[in-house]
């Protein structure tokens, strides 16, 4: 019974972290629209979105199976419902990844390529998923810190291009595509986010402490 | 085993001590209910003898002092006239006792009873005396089981105690036993024989362990082997049982930047995460050689994958990982090159085709005959210039070729130069100027012309109208430097590695607008190497450039 439930803890680990991999390809593809605008990406990064939703799917009924028929209890405990915490922040990265890629194929706006602050965020959230993934698999508690810290530099490029795109909208005055750039920035921010919880919760599952409460 | 011999002995001390006492206790009760009868049957004849002589009224008087046993005197219809030991009035009627009445029929009876209530044996003996009363005498013991109770516990003490000695002397007897059989050393088991039975036994141990230690140390040797491969090797290796990392060398270490703890015995997806990674592993284990490509950090390595089989089944996969980042460059150059080459041969043999079909057809007019053969007079000498910087470059391929060196004066060949691009660059208006000292190398004269001039050429080409362009020699510490700067249209940093490639061109129209062969830097670079010379470039969009050779002192 015990040799079943550590495999199907393995199993769980392996495809959250399948679903992280997912949640990293897309929002590097994101970034990649970002410079070329092409509509064959756009079209994959939906797709990937709804892979991701299933692999949701997926994971949550791993974890409720073990919930139920395992009762784990302490560590354990601990991975399955961090587990479960981590693929809502994971879906929703995909979400507003396929979000952006809405905005770049509905819309005939190319994003000026010449944005390095725009660039910047989006290398920065990609670089903070991958992290707060990396400090999943390898349970790495400096890379969760890590990946905290830099939430920040997030939010801060965030507030940076906002300014950029509200002087441009006074000098250009192309009011909707600064709009839309505006979204992607923000869409940027809140993966930015996504991330900082799932590092989170993979403190959690490590410590069982939770933003320095213990919840369990 | 000290427990089974401690539990048999104990069974065997009790079981002994028991029987012992048993037969004993029957044989020693038997001996003392003889005694009894026969002391009852003497007491009775002597007392009938003394009643006899001095009646019945004797016994109240003292004559039964010196017996034991109860005394009852009855007359011949057995009312009791006498009893020692209760009153003689109150007792019944005494005839119908089995000795009492053989006595009176034989003239002497006797009986034993038994009580279980009290565990008390009686005998009874008596005698019809002369008067025709009838004298009783009587005793008591303990019966059988009533005497043997008693002794059984006192028979405990000793039993403990024999115990308590018995196992003291069967673990020291058991210790003495085995001190030589646990002193044996089985690493050398036949140099300390503790019992002659024990050799054959050591013999086998010895020889088992002989062959062990060759075992081990094969195997020792095999590993040393094994890791002095894998560790050493520049390419990743990763073993898997299935799924599971079951080791990773060195290189694969560095190339996923993972540490072995983090990942032995892990899934291999805590390794990489990398889709190309399971496909890979997945393939393998299907039985099917895998090959994928997959970057990281724009290195590309090749995946292999290969099934390792054990009896018919698959029971993991050793994954190869080659950093290809060099070979797949050089394909895209190669792809590039033969690209660039086909197009640079192609363009200008479609105009001279293409003005030589209108000459041919008679379409031109007389007056524009001399213009078309003038294009097709320059286009063909594009074309010849453009196949002798090929001949040129591959001459400078040729690792053999051994041209004689000879001292050559910078400046002297520098202002030659300057000469010959004079009238090129008056007519954008470019200055030419040349500083420094007049310094000298040791090279092959017309490959160093060959590679002055092309750098000079690019610089008034590139270069903006009224721009100028500065030729520097100076010595450092880095040996001879040779450098033009120009105030051209620069070199993107992107650009700047790829522009000693053969037909590159940063402007990727090929426009001929500058003329070139987008040989020039190619020609540049390989004479350099010739000459043991490098070559640096510092430019920045729309600042200028400026190209360095540094030959050595």
């Amino acid at each position: 019974m015990r040799n079943r439930f550590d495999r199907q803890l393995e199993e769980l680990h392996v495809e959250l972290i399948e679903m992280g991999s997912m949640c990293e390809d897309v929002i590097r593809k994101t970034s990649k629209l970002l410079q070329s605008g092409d509509a064959k990406v756009a079209r994959e990064i939906r797709k990937e979105d709804s892979n991701i939703d299933e692999q949701e799917r997926l994971v949550e009924s791993l974890c409720l199976k073990l919930l139920l028929q395992q009762q784990p209890v302490a560590k354990d405990l601990r991975k399955v419902s961090a587990a479960l915490k981590m693929i809502t922040d994971m879906e929703r990265i995909g979400d507003q990844a396929s979000d952006i890629a809405e905005i770049i194929e509905t819309t005939d706006f190319s994003v000026p390529t010449n944005d390095v602050k725009l660039a910047k965020m989006a290398e920065t959230t990609i670089a903070m998923v991958t992290e707060s993934i990396d400090a999943y698999v390898k349970q790495d508690l400096e890379l969760v810190h890590e990946v905290i810290a830099r939430d920040d530099e997030v939010d801060d490029l965030f507030l940076e291009v906002r300014q950029e795109i509200a002087d441009d909208m006074v000098e250009a005055g192309d009011p909707m595509s600064s709009l839309d750039l505006l979204m992607i920035a923000k869409y940027f921010e809140r993966i930015g986010d996504h991330a900082t919880n799932i590092a989170e919760w993979v403190e959690f599952s490590i410590t069982g402490t939770h933003k320095d409460a213990d919840i369990l | 085993m000290r427990k089974r011999i401690f539990r048999s002995t104990a069974i065997l001390v009790t079981l002994a001590i028991l029987v012992t006492f048993v037969t004993a206790f029957f044989f020693m009760y038997n001996k003392l209910e003889e005694n009894m009868t026969e002391r009852v049957d003497n007491e009775v004849d002597y007392l009938a003898k003394a009643v006899d002589e001095l009646g019945g009224t004797s016994l109240e008087t003292g004559l039964a002092d010196g017996v034991t046993g109860r005394i009852t005197l009855v007359d011949a219809v057995g009312n009791v006239l006498y009893d020692s030991y209760e009153d003689a009035a109150e007792m019944e009627n005494h005839a119908s006792r089995p000795e009492i009445a053989q006595a009176m029929k034989e003239g002497r009876g006797s009986a034993s009873r038994y009580s279980t209530t009290y565990a008390k044996r009686s005998y009874y003996a008596a005698v019809r005396l002369d008067n025709g009363q009838i004298l009783r005498v009587g005793d008591t013991i303990d019966s059988v089981y009533g005497t043997l109770f008693p002794g059984v516990f006192m028979l405990l003490l000793p039993l403990v105690l024999l115990l308590i000695l018995s196992f003291y002397l069967i673990d020291r007897t058991t210790k003495r036993m085995m001190e030589p059989l646990e002193a044996i050393d089985l690493d050398h088991p036949l140099e300390n024989v503790a019992y002659d039975e024990l050799v054959p036994f050591l013999r086998r141990i010895a020889d088992q362990n002989e062959a062990l230690k060759e075992q081990v140390q094969e195997r020792n040797k095999q590993q040393q082997e094994y890791v002095a491969i894998t560790e050493n090797m520049k390419d990743g290796l990763i073993v898997t049982n299935r799924h599971h990392v079951l080791s990773i060398n060195r290189a694969a270490q560095r190339i996923f930047e993972i540490k072995p703890e983090e990942c032995m015995g892990q899934n291999i997806i805590v390794v990489n995460r990398n889709q190309k990674l399971k496909e890979v592993v997945d393939g393998a284990l299907a039985g099917k050689d895998m090959v994928k490509h997959m970057t990281i950090d724009d290195v590309t390595y090749e995946l292999h994958g290969n099934p390792v089989i054990q009896d018919g089944t698959n029971t993991g996969v050793v994954i190869f990982i080659m950093d290809v980042t060099q070979k797949k460059q050089l394909e895209n150059m190669r792809q590039e090159f033969s690209a660039n080459v086909s197009h640079e041969l192609k363009t200008p043999l479609m105009s001279i085709s293409g003005y030589a079909e209108l000459l041919k057809d008679g379409i031109v007019r007389p007056e524009d005959q001399k213009k078309f053969a003038g294009r097709i007079y320059q286009e063909a000498a594009r074309l010849t210039t453009l196949v002798q910087d090929i001949i040129r470059l591959s001459k400078l391929d040729d690792e053999n070729l051994e041209l004689e060196k000879e001292t050559i004066d910078l400046f002297e060949m520098s202002k030659e130069i300057i000469e010959t691009l004079q009238p090129a660059a008056k007519k954008r208006h470019i200055s030419i100027s040349y500083q420094g000292k007049r310094l000298s190398i040791s090279g092959m004269p017309q490959i160093i012309y060959e590679m002055l001039y092309n750098v000079c050429d690019n610089a008034i080409h590139y270069n903006k109208d009224e721009g100028t362009v500065v030729i520097t020699t100076e010595k450092t510490e880095e040996g001879i430097c040779w450098s033009v700067a120009d105030t051209g249209i620069g070199i993107p940093l992107a650009e700047q590695e790829r522009i000693f490639e053969r037909f590159y061109r940063v402007d990727k129209s090929h426009s001929r607008a500058t003329g070139g062969t987008g040989l020039g830097l190619s020609i540049v670079k390989h004479g350099a190497e010739l000459h043991g010379a490098r070559v640096r470039v510092d430019s920045a969009p729309d600042q200028g450039t400026t190209i360095t050779i540094v030959f050595p002192a």
